[in-house]
């Protein structure tokens, strides 16, 4: 759920609409942007060579994720829903600190009103200062460990799950009421989640206990869990 | 205490030697009223605010936006001791405008973007960290006489 009224995403499909074919150097100035004025945000990309604003790895990972911001202009009206698998690539595999998408959407709107300066306008700005942050939101709703039923609905079972599950696990399976049986297990759930795993058997279709469920079908092969 | 390179310390006193303040000033704070509404709340008196419009063309908060740059002035010129230069003004903020602090980071980066369009790609990635690092200066000495 955004607080985009229609007139603020009016405004960001407007903009944007003049933006867009300057997103990949948007991009590119971006990220470079983050990491020298934030090098705090260089931990993310320490399995680069070079984390230097300049280097080409920072290029061409801000225009991925400028494409992404593009093609989510594009499901502003339900930006939950639109980046659902980006979402879970975010909170499971990047885990990257939520803060950190506030200070990258200020170097977004940095590099906006350098390339637009009569255009980013402070009503823009303001409504797509608001976009960045429901899509921040969008991104971060998956982190909290009790996950939501979209989630667990769009689980599949591994047949080779229930071998790998750690025997500390508790048994059977804490299980929310709403979820199909038999119960998906995830291939990638860190075990201390696992740990602090607590039950509620309650019927309501939120889900207020730690569910064990898949990451989306494209996620790694089942992950041996520490002990 | 905060250390400064020469060359930051050059970076700084360039960006705001080329600033015309009775600009910057009003269009910082502007967007920083439209942007973060809720910073309204510390306006009350300044007349019309009820749209961007009004706002833009409010003459209270073009005044009071030129006296935040002189205010920032003050710590460009005694870049050494941002800190002690700011004691007073803190005490106000906090004593007698009650200024929530993190209103002043709201502030900072929209002065941020109103320097940044009008520098264009003068203002490069080294640039503006080095101005991100002034700017957290003055929020942290602005903040320091809360209690």
């Amino acid at each position: 759920m955004t607080s985009l009224n229609p007139k603020d995403k009016a405004a960001v499909k407007t903009f944007w609409a003049l933006a867009q074919g300057h997103s990949e150097d948007i991009g590119r100035d971006a990220l470079s942007r983050l990491i020298a004025v934030y090098p705090q945000t260089k931990t993310y990309f320490a399995h680069w060579k070079d984390v230097s604003p300049n280097s080409a790895n920072v290029a061409k990972h801000g225009v991925t994720i400028m494409t992404a911001v593009s093609d989510a202009v594009t499901k502003i009206d339900d930006l939950k829903a639109g980046l659902l698998q980006l979402s879970e690539l975010h909170a499971f595999t990047l885990r990257v600190d939520p803060a950190n998408f506030k200070l990258l959407a200020h170097c977004i709107n940095v590099v906006l009103a350098i390339k637009f300066p009569e255009d980013f306008t402070a009503e823009i700005h303001m409504a797509f200062d608001k976009f960045l942050a429901a899509l921040a939101l969008a991104l971060s709703e998956n982190f909290c460990y009790t996950l939501s039923h979209s989630l667990c609905q769009s689980a599949t079972v591994s047949p080779t799950a229930s071998a790998s599950l750690p025997q500390s696990l508790p048994q059977p399976l804490p299980v929310c009421q709403s979820l199909p049986q038999p119960l998906p297990v995830c291939h990638s759930l860190s075990h201390s989640l696992c740990q602090s795993a607590t039950v509620s058997l309650t019927a309501s279709a939120e889900v207020s206990a730690t569910v064990y469920a898949t990451a989306s079908p494209t996620a790694p092969a089942t992950v041996p869990l520490p002990h | 205490m905060v250390e400064w390179s020469e060359s930051e310390r050059s970076i700084i006193s360039g960006i705001f030697s080329t600033l015309d303040y009775n600009d910057v000033g009003p269009k910082a704070l502007c967007r920083c009223l439209i942007v973060y509404p809720w910073t309204l709340r510390y306006f009350g008196t300044f007349g019309n605010l009820y749209n961007a419009e009004a706002i833009k063309s409010n003459p209270n908060v073009a005044a009071h936006g030129v006296k935040v740059l002189h205010g920032l002035d003050r710590a460009v010129k005694n870049m050494d001791n941002i800190k002690a230069t700011y004691a007073e003004l803190s005490v106000l903020h906090s004593e007698k405008l009650h200024v929530d602090p993190d209103n002043f980071k709201l502030l900072a980066d929209c002065l941020t973007i109103t320097v940044a369009a009008k520098l264009g790609s003068a203002f490069t990635p080294q640039v503006q960290a080095t101005w991100t690092k002034f700017l957290a200066v003055v929020v942290s000495a602005l903040g320091r006489q809360y209690h």
